[in-house]
């Protein structure tokens, strides 16, 4: 009885470590991903990473059920869009709430160059922001790691076709906005 | 037509280059370490520790359970008639345990509703009652009785009556042949 309860023990131990060995391959795999999917919605680095940190803990205590590759990456897309969706509004409010009580900060003198570079990348911004979320998340994902419309698909859940239809229509209005 | 559709190429791919260049960003050298410190601090993964394990074990008790359940279904049918001890009598308040009339003409049994409240009796509660219950409507057996009791008395001449109606009565026997049964004396409970 005791040498059965030794083995159940044991082999749980070995399931145990096989399992954050797994863990670690895939938080090596998906950490830049999950980092610039919560990048794209908050433009934040230090709380890019924090809402990444925050997805691969959830993810860690439900590893069992997402062992396999493309589970886990289409989990961990999805908890940490949401995860940063969830912080922009918190942040959103309390930045509304902080500028009205802060005097506006002083310009910072920069260089012309820099200077449209920066209206460029704001422009762009402002108008990915625009979008619904459903077309956000594809364009965002086509465009980090070169995934193509089939890997888009794995990781959202949605058929091919749907995803190029909303890709097609993502670029559509983007082009739009930014003329 | 196709210079305005390789111009929304050009733009497409422009925007797709813009929205690359700005996602290019990668995280801080510590965020692999950061991550790896919260994962260890959190708890062990949920789930099901060695799932086979408690499925065999579920399996083996759902099969004790329904092969106790199917026996015991088989007993109960058995239950009233052995399943008791002849000890385990108690008192209810029912009809005392006779065999039924070998001439129903002369005590025909009535429904139980119709009855007057008797005694409580005594009886074994392992009996079982094996022939069916005969409900005879009281009005149906008091006017066979009044009738029994005419030709008995010559007050009704049978050769009047019609011969569907004597057919069944030529197999009663005559009232004399039956033996009163010895009233059943209630069974007194063991001195303890």
């Amino acid at each position: 009885m005791h040498e059965l309860a030794a083995r159940l023990a044991n082999s749980s131990v070995g399931v145990d470590q096989e399992l954050e060995r797994e863990f670690e391959i895939r938080l090596v795999e998906s950490s830049t991903l999950a980092f610039r999917v919560a990048y794209s919605v908050l433009r934040h680095r230090e709380d890019a990473e924090d809402v990444a940190q925050e997805a691969f803990a959830k993810a860690f205590r439900s590893f069992r059920q997402l062992r396999d590759r493309e589970r886990f990456r289409a989990w961990l897309i999805r908890m940490t869009w949401r995860l940063a969706l969830d912080r922009q509004r918190a942040e959103g409010r309390r930045i509304v709430r902080e500028m009205a009580h802060q005097p506006p900060a002083p310009m910072i003198p920069a260089t012309d160059e820099a200077m449209v570079a920066r209206e460029r990348a704001d422009r762009l911004w402002q108008a990915i922001d625009r979008l619904p979320d459903k077309l956000r998340i594809v364009v965002v994902l086509a465009n980090i790691e070169e995934h193509d419309v089939g890997e888009v698909a794995r990781l959202t859940g949605l058929p091919p076709g749907t995803v190029k239809s909303r890709l097609f229509l993502a670029r559509q209005r983007l082009r739009e906005q930014l003329q | 037509m196709n210079n305005h559709r390789s111009d929304d190429a050009r733009d497409e791919s422009a925007i797709d280059r813009e929205i690359k260049a700005a996602l290019s960003v990668e995280p801080s050298p510590e965020f692999l370490a950061r991550v790896r410190t919260r994962v260890a601090n959190e708890p062990a993964p949920t789930g099901w520790r060695l799932p086979w394990v408690f499925a065999a074990a579920g399996a083996v008790v759902a099969t004790i359970v329904i092969a106790v359940a199917v026996s015991r279904s088989g007993q109960r049918t058995d239950v009233n008639s052995i399943g008791r001890a002849p000890w385990s009598a108690k008192v209810v308040p029912e009809v005392p345990v006779t065999p039924p009339p070998a001439v129903p003409v002369e005590q025909p049994r009535v429904a139980e509703s119709d009855m007057k409240p008797k005694r409580p009796a005594i009886v074994v509660s392992g009996f079982s009652r094996t022939e069916p219950e005969v409900l005879i409507d009281p009005g149906e057996a008091r006017a066979l009785r009044r009738l029994l009791a005419g030709i008995r008395d010559r007050r009704i001449d049978v050769a009047t009556l019609p011969p569907e109606l004597l057919q069944p009565l030529a197999a009663i026997q005559p009232l004399s042949a039956i033996q009163p049964m010895a009233p059943i004396e209630p069974i007194q409970p063991a001195a303890q």
